[in-house]
């Protein structure tokens, strides 16, 4: 059977997040808390109301929480925002090998190509040229030009984010997890969500008007590849963090079932 | 420097020094006595305090003052004394004769 004490102490290990000293605290607030109840209740009171009266007395498990150590939530902030940052970088990463794809598949222009009506300087075009001769034309050549650029920079900020993914789990391993205090974990959850579908909304949504504006207008499509492949990457991280932060706000607080009695 | 003052009567765990800190102070100090363990972990972090888990038909930390923690106590209070001392001072000091400005 469970009652306010189980229910407090369940709050509270919520909002410390997991980590080496958090035990401690909290099997210090379930004696503490025990130990107000067996007081009140030799003074008469009845069970149940004790533990009430004495989570009362413990005060706010946010506020308990918080009161534990500034210190380790700036260093639970910072773990979670390395770890929110590497994330961000891996999905950069996913882009540049959805971009390569589509310049495999589709081609450079469509990919990175110029709008129609850029023009280059003689001096540019023969820049571009020099890069890729092969391409035949300075418009071509500036397409892949500029799709080389983006799918070679996505592919290293992946590979960026990657390396710091691996230093956070070895950091981690070595030192142990750093609690993350459940309003941070909230806060980092909503930015990635907003960042992401941001993103994601806006890079698909554009890349899709103007692949429709070509169609109708009877253009080539051109230099849309790079904002789908961004924003259908984004959105689909936006989703995930969205599924996450929805599983985090669901799963609330709520004591364990204690086993019933043989 | 109160949970220091607590503790240099004797060693307690938390509920009982929480007990202590509002019978001694004749329920003034009546603060939620869930900051009271993030209080008393700072305390021993810095080495004013020390701790041990003591079963004593329920497992209870109990804690004990540190030689450190007596001279931090000993410094505090007598800081607080001086501090008092002049507020008391100032609270029966006499009316002030108002200055009488003119020829």
């Amino acid at each position: 059977m469970t009652d306010a004490i189980d229910r407090y102490v369940a709050q509270l290990a919520d909002r410390l997040g997991a980590g080496e000293d958090t035990w401690r605290l909290l099997a210090e607030t379930d004696g503490h808390l025990r130990d107000a109840q067996a007081a009140l209740q030799a003074q008469g009171v009845e069970s149940a109301e004790a533990a009430e009266v004495a989570v009362r007395r413990f005060g706010d498990p946010a506020a308990v929480a918080r009161t534990r150590s500034p210190r380790r939530r700036i260093l639970g902030l910072l773990s979670g925002g390395w770890l929110v940052v590497a994330l961000g970088l891996v999905v950069i990463g996913l882009s540049g090998l959805v971009s390569w794809a589509l310049e495999a598949i589709w081609g450079p222009a469509f990919l990175a190509g110029d709008v129609n009506g850029v023009t280059y300087t003689a001096a540019r075009c023969a820049d571009f040229l020099g890069f890729f001769p092969q391409a035949g034309s300075c418009a071509a050549a500036a397409a892949m030009h500029h799709s080389d650029e983006i799918v070679s920079e996505r592919l290293a900020a992946g590979i960026l984010g990657i390396v710091l993914l691996a230093v956070w789990l070895l950091v981690r391993r070595l030192r142990g997890a750093v609690p993350i205090a459940r309003e941070d974990r909230r806060m980092l959850l909503i930015a990635s969500a907003v960042a992401f579908l941001g993103v994601g909304l806006v890079g698909f949504g554009s890349g899709a008007l103007s692949v429709v504006l070509d169609l109708v207008r009877g253009l080539a499509v051109a230099g849309v590849g790079v904002r789908l492949s961004d924003g259908a990457i984004a959105l689909l991280a936006g989703v995930v963090a969205l599924v996450v932060l929805a599983r985090f706000a669901r799963r609330g607080v709520s004591a364990p079932i204690a086993p019933a009695p043989a | 420097m109160l949970i220091l003052a607590t503790l240099a009567r004797g060693s307690a765990h938390g509920y009982a020094l929480a007990e202590a800190l509002r019978t001694a102070s004749g329920g003034e100090f009546d603060v939620p006595e869930g900051s009271l363990y993030p209080a008393l972990h700072r305390l021993e972090r810095s080495g004013a305090i020390a701790s041990e888990w003591v079963h004593d038909g329920r497992r209870r930390r109990v804690y004990a003052i540190t030689a450190a923690g007596a001279a931090q106590l000993t410094r505090e209070a007598g800081a607080w004394r001086r501090f008092a001392d002049g507020v008391a001072s100032t609270l029966a000091a006499p009316a002030i004769r108002p200055v009488v400005q003119g020829a």
